[in-house]
Formats: structure tokens, sequence, C-alpha cells
């Protein structure tokens, strides 16, 4: 056999692809031939080399990343579809409407005109027959195509855990998409029922004070808090340096809405202000993520429950604690959104030696 | 059903952290696979991220014929050989194992500026591996596809066939020609005895 033959087969034969009778043609010209045996060795080489390449290092950050964008992408899924364009039903509706009327006229054209209200429900009336059944067939069809899809989205609705147990009755008209990669369009409306979040906006107010002395200071803002009946927290770190070279501490207050022209203006009161800046954070995507993914635990714990299984007990009590840290989560977010935070940002007049 | 079976059904009631397992598994993978698609790490990552979303906005279309994972390779090579194509029609670039035409129609091989590194300094590890990353950016999508599928990533023919929608012989063929092409690239830098 002729080298650029071998060659071929060179490659397979590396991954050990090649039949029986394959491997002898190579084996037996290997022997004889220095330059093939040459080239082996090197696609050998080659595929060491690659194989031992360094795997890059996925960026931190990766899967983080991809959680917003997947939530986001599920909303986009769900969100209510525009009536951009008829329903299928619609067409199919209007369809029969147009051959029932086109019917009728067919019909009308054989008969009296005061016979056609006694033919629809006079069976013996053989003439005109084929009109009629070639109708009702059309329209009964229809019907139970409608009444079959109306069906599907109850099955998937009502069987989300023991959709196994349940055996496939119809063929759903799903349309085959063989390159998901370079088209998603006809995929994109996934059978999600899941309830639209109320938008959770905080609002924050920043506002900085110059005062004679921080410790002191902190004391007062706490008071303050504490008579309108806001919660307050100085912020982890305690003492800062400003940019300046000053001291300065970061008090939270959460205070209720109705407070807060009380409250700043008592904060006022602790030495020379800048005017308070006020903001607003998005808070809905983090509380939708906590509704969605409590409603998630919650029905696998379910789910797990009714299985009774001993071996799920350990799972079951994991999901349960962190069920409770996603209702925590969420309820310091639902407060969050209905408190406004004010950060009292505390300044020391005197650069400290 | 298997572990990863429910996971991508619950993925598709709307589970995101259920789909989210499912990326734990494969994301290394997927991230190496764009890598080495796309030469650096900034296109691999917005590649990567690319593919796992249109994997879960298109997961009703995976019916389960093969693993999630060859059908997840097959998403990323395709959000990777679509994005090179799409810059390709910008920007003009030449190619390693692709003969020029030239104006009569006759084809000629090319003679690329080369402008690699010399063989002492390759044996360096890190130098090896941007040299390799280098002659894998040259090549022609097919032959791009089988090195990395099966050289790199370690795909069996059999997977390399589903992913890339062709036969197996097809597989067979442009895996040997893609090998070759590398291999006279290195011997020709004296990087292979």
């Amino acid at each position: 056999m002729r080298c650029e033959q071998i060659r071929e087969l060179l490659s397979p034969y590396l991954d050990q692809v090649t039949d029986e009778r394959e491997n002898h043609l190579v084996e037996a010209h290997l022997e004889g031939c220095e330059d093939c045996r040459q080239e082996l060795e090197q696609l050998q080489q080659i595929h060491a080399l690659l194989c031992n390449l360094d795997a890059p290092q996925i960026p931190e950050g990766f899967a983080e990343d991809l959680h917003w964008r997947l939530l986001k992408e599920r909303r986009r899924l769900i969100a209510p579809k525009e009536p951009a364009r008829p329903s299928k039903q619609g067409w199919i509706a209007a369809a029969v409407a147009g051959l029932a009327l086109a019917a009728g006229i067919y019909a009308s054209t054989l008969l009296p005109v005061g016979n056609i209200a006694q033919l629809w429900q006079n069976d013996t009336d053989k003439k005109d027959n084929s009109a009629k059944v070639a109708v009702e067939d059309i329209i009964q069809r229809f019907q139970a195509w409608k009444n079959s899809n109306e069906q599907q989205p109850q099955q998937v609705a009502e069987t989300p855990g023991t959709e196994e147990q349940v055996p496939q009755q119809q063929e759903q008209p799903v349309v085959k998409n063989p390159d998901p990669a370079s088209n998603d369009t006809e995929n994109q409306e996934a059978p999600l029922e899941i309830a639209q979040v109320e938008p959770k906006i905080a609002d924050v107010v920043k506002y900085r004070i110059k005062v004679d002395s921080l410790a002191g200071s902190v004391d007062k803002v706490m008071e303050i808090a504490a008579a309108s009946g806001a919660e307050s927290k100085v912020a982890t770190g305690t003492t800062m340096t400003a940019m300046n070279g000053s001291a300065t501490r970061e008090v939270s207050l959460k205070v209720p809405q109705d407070q807060v022209e009380e409250v700043l203006a008592q904060l006022g009161c602790l030495g020379s202000t800048s005017a308070p800046m006020t903001e607003q954070v998005e808070l809905t995507e983090q509380y939708s993520e906590a509704v969605i993914t409590i409603e998630a635990i919650d029905k696998e714990i379910k789910n797990l429950e009714a299985l009774g299984r001993e071996e799920d007990q350990a799972r079951i009590e994991s999901l349960k604690q962190q069920l409770q840290n996603w209702n925590n989560k969420k309820t310091q977010i639902e407060k969050d959104a209905s408190v406004v935070t004010i950060k009292v940002f505390l300044v020391e007049d005197e650069v400290q030696p | 059903m298997t572990i990863e079976e429910q996971l991508v059904k619950k993925s598709l009631q709307g589970d995101t952290a259920a789909f989210e397992e499912l990326v734990a598994q494969y994301q290394s993978k997927i991230y190496a696979l764009a890598y080495r698609y796309m030469g650096n790490e900034e296109d691999a990552y917005d590649m990567s991220q690319e593919a796992f979303i249109k994997a879960f906005r298109s997961l009703r279309s995976f019916k389960g014929d093969s693993s999630f994972g060859t059908w997840m390779y097959r998403i990323a090579t395709n959000v990777c050989l679509d994005e090179l194509r799409r810059r390709k029609r910008r920007v003009s670039t030449l190619s390693l194992d692709e003969p020029l035409a030239t104006k009569e129609g006759d084809e000629v091989e090319k003679e690329l500026p080369d402008t690699s590194p010399t063989a002492d300094i390759i044996y360096e590890q890190k130098e090896f591996s941007q040299y390799i990353q280098s002659l894998l950016d040259q090549m022609k999508p097919e032959h791009k596809s089988a090195i990395i599928l099966r050289d790199i990533m370690e795909l069996s023919y059999e997977e390399m066939a589903e992913v890339l929608n062709c036969s197996m012989g097809t597989v067979k063929s442009r895996l040997s020609r893609a090998r070759d092409a590398l291999r006279k690239k290195l011997v020709e830098k004296e990087l292979l005895p």
C-alpha cells in the first residue's frame, strides 16, 4: 500500500478507531517505512501536547453573573406575550367560519331559501348530505383539536412533581429544532407559570454631618433613631479615615417614611451638614429571586415529605434551613423597601494628630 | 431517572437553581472549549455565558438522545463558530490551512509572515501553550473544531459527530487533515523531531 493511503489511516489508528483489517495494513506498512513511522510518532506527540495544555481557569464570578442573567432570562420567558398576531386557534376558527359560510352558500344554490334551516336538521335529505357532513366534520375536528390543546397546559401545570408517572397521552405539536444554537425563537414559550412580583425599591438618603467629636455624636444619632422608632446600626469597620484624613463613622438608620423629615431635622442639629442626597436602590430583582427560590424550595420539601423516605430527612432539614434563610432575606427586602434608609456619615471636624 | 435528567426536568419548569446545578458540572469544560475557540479570556467568558443562556432558553429541544454534556458542547461550539463567522465577515482574516485563490482562480499555498517565537523559547510551557493557541486561531473552523473536541476536550468520535452534526467518516477525515496541518507547522518550526 502507498504511503499516502496509510497516512490517511494514521490519525484514526492513533485513536484506535480503525478496524482489524486496517490495523493490519498500517502495522505491516510501518514495519518497512521509516517516514510513516516518524509521522505516527509526531502525531502521537501532538496529541500528547494538546492533551496536556493547561486548562484555563474559569474567572471568579462566572456563576454569579450567569445566575442573574438566568433570572432575567426567565422573567423574559414568563412575561405576558403581546397580542401581536392572531392565535392559531383564532385562524382556525375563522377558517371554519369561512368554510361553513361557503358550504351554506353552496347549499343555498341547490335549494329554495326557505329550506336551508330545515336542511341542517334533516339527515334524510340525501341530495345535500355531502356539504353538511363536510362542515360538521371540520367543526368536530376543530373542537377535538381545541380540546386537546386546552388540556395540554393543564397537564403540565397539574403534575409538576409526578410527571414521570403520567403516560404521555398526546403528541404535543412541538416544532423540532435540530440546531438549538442557531434558532431559538421556537423555544421561547416555555410552560412557566410563575407570578410576577411587585417592584421593590428602597429609598436611601445620604447625610453628611461635620461634628466635634465622633463618639458623642454616634450616641446622639442612636438616641434620635430610638426616639423615632427607627432601627440604627453603626457600620462595621467603625472608624474610617476620610480622604482628607478626618476620622469618619457611618451610622445607618431605618426610618419609617413619615418620620424622615423629623429625623433629618434633629440630625441637622448635631453639626454643620451638607444637603442630604437621596437615591433609590432597585431591589426587585433580589426580591423576585427570593420569591421564586422560596417557591421552589417549598415545592421540593413537599415532594420529599410526600415520599416519606428516611434517607431524605437530612436533605429536608437542610432545605428547611435554606427556606428560613430565604424567608429572612425576603422579609428584609420587604422591610428595606417599606422604610427609608438614612446613612449618616459623621465626620470629625478637626484633623486628628 | 438520573440526577441529570431530574435537573433538566426541573429546569424546564423554570427552576433556575436546578439549571445552575447543571451549569456547575459543565462550566469549566464549556469555558475551556470557548477559550480554545476564541483565543482569549474575555471572549471565552462571553461565549460560555451566552451558551448557557441559550441552552436554558432552548431546553425544550433537548430530547435526551445524547447526554446533556454533549448537547451543551454542541451549543457552545455553535455559539463560538457563529461569533467567529460574524467577525470574519467584518474582518477577513488569513487562514493557516486554507489555500489562497488567485485572480485567475488557481489556488496557491499562502506564505504567512511568521511572527511566532523561535524554538528555544517556545519550550517554556506557557509560551508553547500560547503558540499552539495562535496556530489554532489561524485554522479553518472545521479543522479547529476537530482538534479542540478530540485532542483538547477528549471527546469520542461518536460524541464529535453529534456535536458537529456530521457523520463519523467526516469526523475521521477532518481530524486527520487538521492534525496533519498542525504537524506540518510544528515540523517546519522544528518543534517536532
